[in-house]
């Protein structure tokens, strides 16, 4: 025997039910869709703390970078400041004392020799620029500086004047050493030979100064110099 | 309203309140995330040359201990006045009549250290003239060659006088000193 269902609930309690039906998915669905808001929020501040503090770590060693690199910066500027300073020095100083020239040619001289007269220039080399243009080629630079000198007196023999011009020569102070001349002249009745040398090097060069062991001629502590 | 029209409005408010959450609660916290990121990979890729600096700053600071030595121990000091009063101090010698006979200072303008260089620098010459036993005159410049200030000997000119005395001849000396000196820059 087939039964026919029977529906005794009135229209009105059937579509509030519904209606309460559809509401309670919307409340969970709104529920849903809060939580997965609320997660996502939650994460985005956990990935934010992360990088702030990954930010720190690399701060604190970029800090230490700069902190080289300002010092190299430093020591790059010092450098070049002193290395300025050492040019300048070097532009301004002699590359030799001339009291060294002067012992080492006395150190040199023959037991027969004896000097009368002793020139010695440092400086600009003479007659390249009279003082008028000094201004005006100021563009040129600094003059080279040469060192120039003669020395006059007597000698026993020829051989002893030639043996000084050599031994000059030797040292290395001195590009060029020449003898001017070398003629008779009687000093103290006895024929001796008197000569003057001219002697000429440039102060562009470096010279090293050495101390030579020997017995100090009456001027002092006097050493002998050569060229690097 | 029928059901399916009330459906649409709750996904629409739905997808209206999770997007308005998302752009104020979510997106400024990974998009300012991002930017440290890009931040800490600049500073990463400055932190690579690190060690290259450590060793140029060793380098460098070698470089220049080396340089101050060389300073200190090799060159002499550029005052920033000539002092010829001071030089002449130093340098005078008495006047004994058996050593020295005589001597004498002068004093020339000051001029340029270089010439053509242009360089603050400025020497002022001192002449001295001396009338001496040849240790005295060479005394006379080891020690002006040996002062802490840059002192420069321009010129040596010395002249053997045996008129009087044969055998211990005096020396007609005349010596050129240059007092170099670098005059402090005026100020504005």
């Amino acid at each position: 025997m087939k039964q026919r269902p029977i529906d005794l609930l009135p229209d009105t309690i059937r579509a509030r039910s519904q209606a309460g039906v559809v509401a309670g998915r919307y409340v969970v669905a709104v529920l849903i869709g809060v939580v997965l808001l609320g997660l996502t929020a939650t994460h985005s501040r956990l990935m934010l703390d992360l990088a702030r503090q990954r930010l720190r770590v690399a701060e604190e060693q970029a800090d230490i970078v700069l902190s080289a690199e300002a010092k190299a910066a430093y020591l790059r500027r010092t450098l070049r400041d002193s290395r300025y300073f050492i040019e300048r020095y070097e532009l301004i100083a002699l590359p030799i004392d001339l009291s060294r020239v002067v012992a080492t040619i006395i150190n040199v001289l023959p037991a027969s020799a004896t000097l009368d007269r002793i020139d010695i220039y440092a400086g600009v080399r003479r007659n390249t620029r009279s003082s008028r243009s000094t201004g005006d080629n100021d563009a040129d630079g600094p003059i080279p500086r040469v060192l120039t000198g003669e020395l006059s007196g007597f000698a026993a023999t020829d051989q002893d004047v030639a043996q000084l011009v050599a031994d000059l020569e030797s040292l290395g102070v001195f590009e060029q050493v020449s003898l001017d001349f070398s003629r008779t002249r009687s000093v103290r009745g006895h024929n001796a030979r008197e000569f003057r040398i001219s002697l000429r090097s440039s102060l562009s060069v470096r010279y090293e100064v050495a101390d030579i062991e020997q017995p100090a001629p009456p001027a002092g502590d006097l050493e002998r110099t050569h060229v690097e | 309203m029928s059901s399916s029209r009330h459906l649409g409005v709750a996904i629409l408010m739905l997808v209206l309140i999770v997007g308005l959450g998302g752009l104020l609660l979510v997106w400024p916290s990974y998009r300012e995330a991002g930017g440290i990121d890009l931040q800490i990979q600049e500073l990463r890729k400055k932190g690579e040359n690190y060690s290259l600096q450590s060793e140029e700053i060793t380098k460098l600071t070698t470089e220049l201990e080396a340089l101050n030595h060389r300073i200190d121990t090799g060159l002499k000091v550029i005052p920033d006045s000539s002092d010829i009063a001071g030089l002449m101090r130093v340098l005078s010698l008495p006047v004994d009549g058996v050593h020295v006979r005589d001597q004498t200072f002068t004093a020339g303008p000051a001029r340029e250290a270089v010439v053509g260089a242009k360089l603050a620098a400025q020497i002022q010459p001192l002449t001295v003239d001396m009338e001496a036993r040849f240790d005295a005159v060479f005394a006379l410049m080891r020690v002006a060659e040996s002062m802490d200030r840059l002192l420069r000997i321009s010129s040596v000119n010395i002249v053997c006088d045996r008129r009087q005395n044969e055998n211990q001849p005096y020396a007609k000396a005349s010596v050129v000193l240059e007092a170099v000196f670098e005059p402090p820059e005026e100020g504005p």
